[in-house]
């Protein structure tokens, strides 16, 4: 007989999520930009929507921005890009 | 009579295997081998505290997962800990556990920040926490398994993997354990939690997110304000000596004979705040992009942009240090030997982590 053990772990089985399926395009679609809140990140995509929105033909792009780099976005700005986007580009530079 | 302790963590059986190999396999330690935590050990160590087992103390980030009395006592088991450690374990954990605190930013930082636990007050001695020569070294249990007792939980509760969740680019030592005890008893100054509003008879954690520890070397400074100098203009170097000022606030642990020499002048731990505030500035013209290298950041982060203030120039002096609290000194460490030493923190205040003090109940 061997020793029994108690688990360490919290147990929270968050399983293994599935990436959201590919956009055929993005012309005509709303992509969401999340700045982590990096400094000087707003140049680098200030950029990337002008690129969208010029090169991909995207309609809307939706900014939003966390509190810090190390904090979670708020359940609202979750909940307006998942309401509102067809795709989300979460960005950051330093 | 006590009631009968009832766990409700699932059981790990083993058979013909090692234990310790077993752990290691659940990818459940950190790197170390751990106390295999069986029941009888856990309940040893629910046994000092009169809580329940399910009572939650709070969600450990990255993954926010359940701190349980419970599940921090299996952790405290693997890490090593003596019973008699739980309550400080109870009281880091609550910290740790903190928004403020932010344990998620910790780990999930390039950055390489790690808690380190400050322990105040008579249970120092209760449970023997070194607070001496090799304040910040090996071989001191309660030291050693206090600290790691955090590592674990942010591993097995947090779910802060290295090279998964974990990105931190560098990483260091301090991160397997750090814990120090302030050394009250050569200190000329009042201790850290007596500054925080407790009572010197009441015992406290204070968690600090912080870097690996830099030592400040200065043996021939014999006045307050020499010895100030020295240590403020080699802390300057933190983060890059390009960052005036810096985003964090930042630990200085000043050893009993430099303690000694400040006190010898009179000063206060303010007075020595108010000095390197003051005093470890420089002029923006050495803080350009591209001037003894390529950083500069810190000066663009502060807000001088409004109406009420000129813009810069390059006579503009900037401090090192952000305000005069966030500059946390104790006094630790032997009392032969001038070697002070300077843990540079993660950002402060709500954009990253704010230190956190909790009582440490008996």
């Amino acid at each position: 007989m061997g020793e029994v053990l108690l688990d360490p772990t919290d147990r929270v089985d968050r399983g293994e999520k599935a990436f959201a399926p590919r956009l055929d395009t993005l012309a005509g679609k709303t992509v969401g930009l999340l700045d982590i809140n990096k400094s000087k990140g707003v140049y680098f995509l200030d950029r990337l929507e002008e690129v969208l929105r010029t090169q991909y033909g995207v309609a809307e792009v939706l900014r939003r921005k966390k509190v810090s780099p190390g904090r979670m976005m708020s359940v609202q700005v979750k909940t307006e890009l998942v309401e509102q986007c067809d795709a989300v580009i979460e960005a950051l530079s330093d | 009579m006590p009631q009968p302790v009832s766990l409700r963590s699932q059981r790990i059986q083993t058979h013909e295997e090692d234990p310790v190999e077993l752990m290691y396999a659940r990818g459940v330690t950190d790197g170390l081998p751990v106390v295999p935590p069986t029941e009888e050990r856990v309940k040893r160590m629910l046994a000092v505290v009169d809580r329940d087992p399910q009572e939650l103390l709070g969600t450990v980030g990255p993954n926010y997962g359940r701190a349980t009395v419970e599940k921090v006592a299996i952790n405290a088991v693997m890490a090593g800990c003596h019973p008699s450690y739980f309550p400080v374990v109870i009281a880091a954990t609550s910290a740790l556990c903190d928004e403020k605190f932010n344990t998620h930013a910790l780990n999930v930082t390039t950055f390489s920040a790690t808690p380190l636990t400050i322990i105040n007050g008579p249970i120092r001695q209760a449970i023997g926490v070194n607070c001496g020569h090799n304040a910040l070294g090996h071989g001191f249990r309660a030291n050693a398994t206090i600290g790691r007792t955090l590592r674990l939980l942010i591993i097995n509760i947090g779910g802060a993997k290295p090279q998964e969740i974990t990105k931190a680019t560098m990483g260091h030592p301090a991160q397997y354990t750090f814990c120090v005890g302030e050394n009250e008893e050569e200190s000329p100054w009042e201790p850290l939690h007596v500054e925080k509003g407790f009572r010197p008879e009441q015992s406290t954690v204070t968690l600090f997110g912080g870097h690996s520890p830099f030592q400040i070397n200065d043996h021939a400074s014999r006045t307050a304000e020499q010895l100030a100098l020295s240590i403020g203009w080699t802390m300057a170097s933190v983060w890059n000596h390009k960052n005036f000022p810096l985003f964090s606030d930042t630990t200085l642990i000043i050893c009993p004979e430099h303690a000694k020499t400040f006190a010898q002048d009179r000063w206060s731990k303010n007075d020595l705040r108010q000095f390197l505030f003051e005093k470890i500035r420089k002029p923006l013209r050495e803080l350009h992009p591209g001037v003894n290298g390529g950083e500069g950041a810190g000066v663009s982060m502060i807000p001088l942009k409004n109406s009420q203030t000129e813009p810069p120039v390059d006579d503009t002096l900037f401090p090192k240090f952000p305000a005069l609290d966030s500059i946390m000194i104790i006094v630790a460490g032997g009392t032969a030997g001038r070697f002070s030493a300077v843990v540079p923190g993660l950002a402060r205040g709500d954009f990253g982590s704010r230190i956190t003090t909790r009582e440490i109940q008996p």
